[in-house]
């Protein structure tokens, strides 16, 4: 059985402008031991979607459809209940480590709190368990750190410490939201391999939510391209790179630049840009800017099967 | 080289802070400490290196929009720092610069058109109207943005729309030397494209030079000719772009290299082990002799003991490392 199953999940905005559809008829599974990809850009739906799934959408959102967990739906669930499972069976990592730790409080008590609360365990055992941790995720100097307040570590050590709050309760589930986005190659090859060895060590599901392919490619099993709140590919990593069957797969990785690209060959940029969810084109949301566009795409693709364990939500691409 | 345009000679930037909250002796953050290099016309020359490098505060020094410590910045044989505020305005046209965010650098309440013109009517107070308007469109044009943006506002904009506003605002003066800052990093990545190679047609057409700072070694091999590779406010390698990737000779830039994401599952997998082990250190108690040598692989005494001294192994390639690959 599946560990998470997200069917048809819909999330509307109500804004000044009319509302706003960030997240369109979504669907997929997640099974133990699995790492799964998530590819988009800007406004394409890709944290709304988890976000949703977790019971944090904005007050002014509203969720349709299901997420079911362990045979319980988080959408219906009572909020305590909810409440109970964030954070220990179900954790997710923010970009934003600046804003996700509480600036007052010394790191190590931060994170001390998360067992204490959702597991009970006294504050001697606690620390052992938090120092442990720290050492996992590679804190340098973990037991001088422990006594720190957020402000005095660098970018690095605070995603550092907001995975090892996040592993602290050995998660079921466990989404990692841009964990890596703003910091630095060499550190960022540092976290991901805390992440690789998590999802080794343990039989978690782990999310990877990115706009990065590279950071995908050596971590995920699987990889979902969503685009203007839909989701346009799904397929396994490996057939993601070798064989995309999607338009905008094929497009997002010609037109980023490698250390394999010959570097006197111009890039394949994609022409204008993505998609403003308040304002979604009739049709294949990718249609404007899609080379490939025919007088079909103005009717809305739906993802089908295009060969073994691979769909794609495009008029053009067909059964292999 | 012939006579370069830029020519920077062991430059320093230092910023005095407090020791600690109560504390009352006086260090030095060291920001940029004794770089030199040399750019010549027509060329791209990328620095790279992470967060706290100090490549942002190198830009910031050469462009004189903060002064030097110490060194010199050289243009076309004319020493920056010793001209006053009028002279140096009358070079600001060779020299412009492209940051990483294009909203904030934009004013909201003019138009793009009278935006972009600014530097111009700066540069050439008696130029009329019609003839700046001219010079706008034709900016639009070379940026790849519609015409009627002229009597838009930035907000209308999206970030790579407002990009190729910031870069005809650089360029509408025709300038010797563009420095960009990070240009492309807030963008999303299937506009990034569209940036770097708009920048690389750019530089082909006009002939400008390129500064290009940059923490993506992706980026930066594609569009520069030359990279420099900074840590700690010191130069550790500069080389002609296809010997710096091909034979890194720096530990740190071997390490840099090896950190690239590859988008390849096969190839991503089997590198997976390699990674260079900490953070950045303190750059006000920075490690003696060799800065990088607490995150270094092949560190020995000699790297506690001795700063390295900058060696050119062969033309046009310098390394500052006791034990650098031939």
């Amino acid at each position: 059985m599946a560990l998470l199953e997200v069917e048809a999940l819909n999330v509307r905005f109500a804004s000044g402008d009319g509302p706003i559809a960030a997240v369109s008829d979504v669907s997929f599974t997640l099974n133990r031991g699995e790492c799964l990809g998530i590819v988009g850009e800007s406004g394409s739906g890709k944290s709304q979607t988890f976000l949703a799934a977790l019971g944090l959408t904005a007050s002014n959102g509203r969720v349709t459809g299901r997420a079911v967990f362990d045979g319980q739906d988080l959408l219906t669930m009572p909020a305590p209940a909810l409440r109970r499972l964030r954070g220990d069976r179900l954790a997710m990592i923010f970009q934003d480590s600046t804003t996700s730790l509480t600036p007052h409080m010394r790191v190590g008590k931060q994170l001390m709190e998360v067992l204490m609360v959702h597991r009970g365990v006294s504050a001697a055992a606690a620390r052992v368990q938090v120092l442990e941790m720290l050492t996992t995720v590679r804190m340098p100097e973990a037991e001088r750190r422990f006594e720190m307040y957020p402000h005095e570590f660098s970018g690095g050590m605070r995603q550092r410490a907001m995975i090892a709050m996040g592993l602290l309760c050995k998660p079921d589930v466990l989404i990692a939201d841009e964990p890596t986005t703003a910091l630095d190659v060499t550190v960022q090859a540092q976290i991901l391999s805390v992440l690789r060895s998590y999802k080794e060590n343990s039989n978690a599901a782990l999310v990877l939510i990115t706009h990065d392919l590279g950071v995908v490619a050596g971590l995920t099993d699987r990889v979902m391209v969503m685009y203007g709140g839909r989701v346009v590919e799904d397929a396994s990593t490996a057939q993601i790179f070798a064989a995309p069957r999607h338009p905008y797969t094929a497009a997002l990785l010609r037109c980023r630049p490698s250390l394999a690209h010959d570097p006197e060959q111009d890039l394949v940029a994609i022409p204008g840009a993505p998609p403003d969810p308040r304002r979604l084109p009739q049709g294949c949301a990718f249609g404007p800017r899609c080379e490939k566009a025919v007088a079909r795409c103005g009717a809305m693709p739906h993802l089908k099967p295009v060969g073994p364990a691979h769909e794609a939500a495009c008029h053009l691409a067909e059964m292999a | 080289m012939a006579t370069p345009l830029l020519d920077v000679r062991d430059l320093k930037v230092h910023f005095p802070v407090r020791g600690g909250l109560f504390s009352r002796t006086r260090l030095s953050l060291k920001a940029v400490d004794g770089v030199s290099f040399q750019v010549a016309a027509g060329e791209s020359l990328g620095i790279v290196g992470e967060s706290g490098c100090g490549k942002s505060t190198l830009g910031r020094a050469v462009l004189q929009l903060i002064p030097a410590t110490a060194g010199k910045v050289v243009w076309l044989g004319q020493d920056l720092g010793a001209l006053d505020a009028a002279q140096m305005r009358e070079r600001r046209s060779d020299l412009q610069v492209v940051f990483q965010d294009p909203i904030s650098s934009l004013n909201p309440r003019m138009t793009v058109g009278d935006s972009i013109a600014e530097p111009l009517a700066t540069a050439h107070p008696g130029m009329d109207r019609t003839s700046l308007r001219k010079r706008v469109l034709e900016a639009l044009g070379q940026v790849g943005l519609p015409l009627d943006s002229y009597a838009r506002y930035p907000h209308e904009f999206s970030g790579g729309q407002a990009q190729r506003i910031a870069i005809a605002r650089a360029i509408i003066v025709q300038p010797k030397l563009v420095v960009c800052d990070e240009p492309v990093s807030a963008l999303d990545v299937s506009i990034q494209a569209q940036i770097v190679g708009l920048l690389k047609r750019l530089q082909r057409e006009t002939g400008m030079a390129l500064i290009f700072i940059s923490h993506d070694l992706s980026v930066v091999r594609y569009l520069c000719h030359r990279v420099m590779v900074l840590y700690l406010g010191r130069k550790m390698e500069e080389a002609d772009r296809d010997s710096l990737f091909a034979r890194p000779a720096h530990p740190y830039t071997q390490a840099l290299i090896a950190a690239v994401p590859v988008a390849d599952p096969v190839l991503a997998k089997a590198r997976a082990a390699e990674v260079l082990p900490g953070d950045l250190p303190s750059p006000l108690h920075p490690p003696s002799g060799c800065v990088f040598r607490t995150r270094c692989p092949k560190a020995q005494d000699l790297c506690a003991a001795e700063i390295p001294a900058w060696r050119e192994p062969s033309p046009g390639r310098g390394v500052a490392c006791h034990f650098p690959d031939a």
